[in-house]
């Protein structure tokens, strides 16, 4: 073979550098950032068409300091009492001889499977006084914490646990070593954690209209509503900007440092650390965040659905009916956002770059709008270029779950990618199989827990996504969670319980899914 | 002629960044050989690996394989067209795949099925891992996953076999089996094969060649026994073994150092000058004499390996000077402090030594580690 017959372009040039990525793959990463973007781009063209002497007027007033207020506090307050019990409740159960660990495991991360709205209607049923910041910080907490401990277990479960001893000799206490060791091991992992938590908080609208409480998400929602577009706009810029200032603080929090094995063989087992005589404490704390998590909001929504008596709850037709639909839409946007994932982390991940980065950090900013928003950007653009066909249809609700959702997607994807070593793919080229088909036969084998768990991330979310649903769902169906906010909005606590309960039992299943998976991370036992 | 070549460098360069790794690499490996890249960690050795292969481009210079010219720093072949095995520091096996498919994963998959089966058959044989191909690689010990690389890139049939310091990963009492096994396997198959390693005595005892890559360029590249006698430079003899290297004159056909004047080895010509002098251990014969004799200076300590025994003596000349490393037999018995003289045999090494400072300090370097065969 000659040099003409060299598959690389004639107009070769030499390799600057070893990160450089193939050009599909910069190209599909940077079209799934553009889409991801629309939200972004509506919300500036609706401002720039307003004009600053209209917004001005609606962003200084004293209202929206207060809805400032009201958002920042809680924000802050549930993300550090979220990275307190998931890191607690994680290091109980990966590093201590907790009795009925395995049970716990599976517990603990249950509340995930429970929506943020179902959470607060089964409180403020038991109490209907809860409302307001106290309410929203309790309910948020139990509602979110598993996005923390998720990480947190896997990290703990892959640390080395040579350090902590390595630290005792030294003359560290117990205490002492948990802060700086163990703490320090999973640093990345309660930042990451505690990110989603943000985020999350920032666009839940369901819940926080439950307990009446006002954020930015629930005001956008209302003025959107009363067609007061450019004012919803302006403050879902400001949320962009509160989102953008979490994803800097949690860039500029992970530091320079890194959290690297330096061992290249298997890590041995953990050494599970004696509870002793705080044994039944931390049992107690353990059974207190399942009770408070799962325990009220099962148990206010069993005793509704029996008070309420069958004649009067919805038939299994109309419940069957909106099964369907919530599945048909949530599904197809957990297989898309999981598909679209790929590229964006496999750039940042094999080729890192200030680009890559950027397009990976970027890509977290949507967690953080409300569905509404990201609804009816979707509906102008559609309008746009599209002439209306698509409005009402399936299509853009499911794109709208596949954007909203993405993130989380995004999280699971470029962790199991990381665990699946380049060097597997390089080999498995060598042995003459092209890239393609070594992506099939590798790389996606290796990663397919990953993907699963991306999926149920994003169906999860999309199954109990309120508004926008409510925007765009097609005339005449109804989703499980339109028709549970419908009931509960009008004060039919019974048929909404229902609901609810059909929502947690579909719900369970990824639930559990999530739950192995993390189970099975490099490192179980 | 070009058959001849199993594989061939010319001028290879490549830079990370700022970093300059490799400075123009000229070698060649005939066909059927087994050559070893013997360099420190950091001389560059996996990146010429890595360029073979074809996961990184060569920046300038030509990479051919067999025939083909798979890299002439504009175009680079895509791995997979090149036919080049790659054995990986830790075997790299598809953990999601048994033993039978991690070796059948390159073989055509449709047609010929029956054929396919019979080539894997054939390489568990060869590598000796009858009836482990339904494990999974966490199943096997590290010794077996590296037989299970070493038979997956065989099973393809490749021109040219890589194996990135195969064997470094393996304890010291597994290495050297199945450092044989994979070598003999290597043999038996006709492989042309390039060992990259660090470890001089894996490179001496193994290979047909051995090239020595100091700071991204191959210092010198020849048989085990010829670098050993012949090392182009200090650093070179200094990364085959240990050494003492001496400060000297030449003298008419041979050279002076401290321990009196040396005969030089067959094909180092006549030097004139101050010079360098390598000395090797095996070579220093340590006599103890009484305290009243005349004597070079002292024991400071001894490492008993068993079969021989590693003494280093502190010279009175210069107690600050690097003691003299000699390997004597292992029934000696040396105590520190001991009195004693210390001789020569056999002719040396010398190289001529351009710094015009007087006195230069002896060097030596640690005793080579007791993991030779």
């Amino acid at each position: 073979m000659t040099l003409t017959e060299l598959r690389a372009p004639a107009t070769g040039v030499p390799v600057e550098r070893r990160t450089r990525p193939p050009f599909w793959l910069s190209a599909t990463s940077g079209v799934v950032v553009l889409v991801l973007a629309l939200p972004l781009a509506f919300l500036v063209l609706q401002s720039v068409q307003t004009g600053w002497s209209d917004l001005e007027p609606v962003l200084f007033r004293h209202f929206t300091f207060t809805l400032l207020w009201n958002t920042v506090r809680l924000t802050v307050v549930v993300t550090a009492l979220c990275a307190v019990v998931g890191t607690l409740a994680a290091w109980l159960v990966e590093r201590t001889d907790l009795p009925g660990r395995r049970v716990w495991a599976v517990l603990l991360v249950l509340p995930i499977a429970v929506p943020d709205f179902v959470v607060s209607f089964g409180w403020v049923q038991l109490a209907p006084g809860l409302s307001g910041f106290p309410g929203a910080v309790l309910v948020m907490t139990f509602a979110v914490y598993p996005f923390v401990y998720l990480p947190v277990a896997a990290s703990l479960r892959r640390a080395d646990p040579g350090e902590e001893e390595v630290a005792r000799s030294l003359g560290l206490g117990p205490v002492q070593t948990f802060w700086r060791v163990t703490v320090g091991q999973v640093r990345l992992a309660i930042l990451g954690g505690s990110l989603l938590v943000a985020l999350v908080i920032l666009a839940e609208y369901g819940a926080f209209e439950i307990l009446r409480y006002q954020t930015f998400t629930t005001e956008i929602y209302t003025e959107y509503l009363n067609f007061r577009t450019s004012t919803a706009s302006a403050l879902s810029l400001v949320l962009v900007v509160l989102s953008l200032a979490v994803l800097i603080g949690e860039g500029a929090s992970r530091g320079g440092g890194r959290v690297a094995r330096t061992a290249s063989m298997a890590a041995r087992p953990p050494v599970r650390h004696p509870l002793g005589r705080a044994t039944p404490l931390a049992l107690a704390g353990c059974a207190a965040v399942v009770a408070l998590a799962l325990g009220v909001p099962f148990g206010e929504i069993f005793s509704l659905m029996t008070k309420a008596g069958g004649a009067s709850l919805p038939g299994a037709a109309s419940v069957g009916s909106a099964l369907v639909h919530t599945v048909a839409y949530s599904a197809p946007a957990g297989l898309i956002a999981t598909v679209a994932a790929l590229p964006v982390a496999a750039l940042s991940l094999r080729h890192p770059s200030r680009l890559a980065t950027l397009f990976e950090k970027s890509s977290y900013l949507i967690l953080g709008l409300p569905g509404i928003v990201v609804a009816l950007a979707l509906v102008y653009f559609t309008e746009r270029y599209a002439s209306g066909t698509l409005y009402e249809s399936p299509a853009l609700l499911i794109a709208a779950y596949s954007l909203m959702f993405f993130p989380l997607a995004l999280v699971a994807v470029r962790t199991s990618l990381a665990q699946s070593p380049p060097r597997l793919e390089e080999v498995a080229r060598s042995l003459g199989r092209p890239r393609l088909e070594v992506f099939r036969r590798v790389t996606l084998r290796l990663i397919a827990p990953g993907l699963a768990v991306g999926f149920c991330l994003v169906f999860l979310e999309a199954l109990t996504e309120l508004t926008a649903t409510l925007v765009l769902i097609p005339p005449s169906t109804q989703t499980l969670s339109t028709q549970f906010w419908a009931f509960q909005t009008n004060g039919f606590n019974g048929q909404a319980a229902v609901y609810a309960a059909v929502i947690v039992a579909v719900a369970v299943v990824p639930g559990y899914v999530l739950g192995r998976w993390f189970d099975r991370l490099p490192g179980a036992s | 002629m070009s058959d001849a070549h199993g594989l061939e460098l010319v001028g290879l360069t490549k830079r990370f960044d700022a970093l300059e790794v490799l400075r123009g690499i000229d070698l060649s490996v005939a066909s059927g050989s087994i050559v070893a890249l013997l360099g420190p960690s950091g001389s560059g050795k996996t990146t010429v690996l890595r360029i073979l292969a074809g996961f990184e481009r060569a920046d300038a210079g030509t990479v051919r394989v067999g025939d083909t010219v798979v890299d002439d720093g504009h175009h680079a072949l895509a791995p997979e067209r090149r036919r080049v095995g790659y054995v990986p520091q830790e075997g790299a096996l598809f953990p999601h795949m048994t033993v039978g498919h991690n070796i059948g994963f390159g073989l055509p998959k449709r047609r010929d099925r029956p054929s396919a089966r019979e080539r894997v058959r054939e390489l568990i044989e060869m590598v000796g891992l009858q009836g482990l191909g339904r494990r999974y690689p966490h199943q096997l010990s590290g010794g077996q996953q590296q037989r299970v690389a070493l038979a997956r890139a065989l099973a393809v049939r490749p021109s040219v076999i890589l194996l990135d310091e195969p064997f470094s990963s393996l304890d010291a009492g597994l290495r050297a089996s199945v450092r044989a096994d994979v070598l003999d396997v290597l043999r038996r198959a006709g492989t042309t094969a390039l060992l990259v390693t660090h470890d001089q005595d894996e490179a001496l005892s193994s290979a047909d060649a051995v090239a020595v890559l100091v700071g991204g360029r191959i210092m010198q590249c020849g048989t085990p026994r010829d670098l050993y006698s012949h090392p182009r430079s200090p650093e070179v003899a200094r990364f085959l073994g240990a050494s003492n290297l001496l400060g000297g004159d030449f003298e008419g056909a041979g050279v002076r150092t401290e321990l009196g004047v040396h005969e030089m080895a067959a094909g180092a010509g006549p030097g004139r000058g101050r010079a360098t002098v390598l000395v090797r251990p095996e070579q220093l014969e340590v006599v103890d004499v009484a305290h009243t004799e005349a004597h070079f200076g002292h024991v400071v300590d001894c490492e008993f390996f068993g079969h021989d025994l590693v003494v280093r003596v502190a010279p009175d000349r210069d107690e600050t000077a690097p003691p003299l490393v000699a390997r004597v037999a292992g029934d000696r018995s040396l105590p520190p402090g001991l009195p004693v003289r210390v001789f020569a045999r056999g002719s040396v090494v010398a190289w001529p030594r351009a710094d015009p400072e007087p006195a230069e300090p002896r060097e030596s370097a640690p005793a080579s580690k007791n993991t030779s065969m």
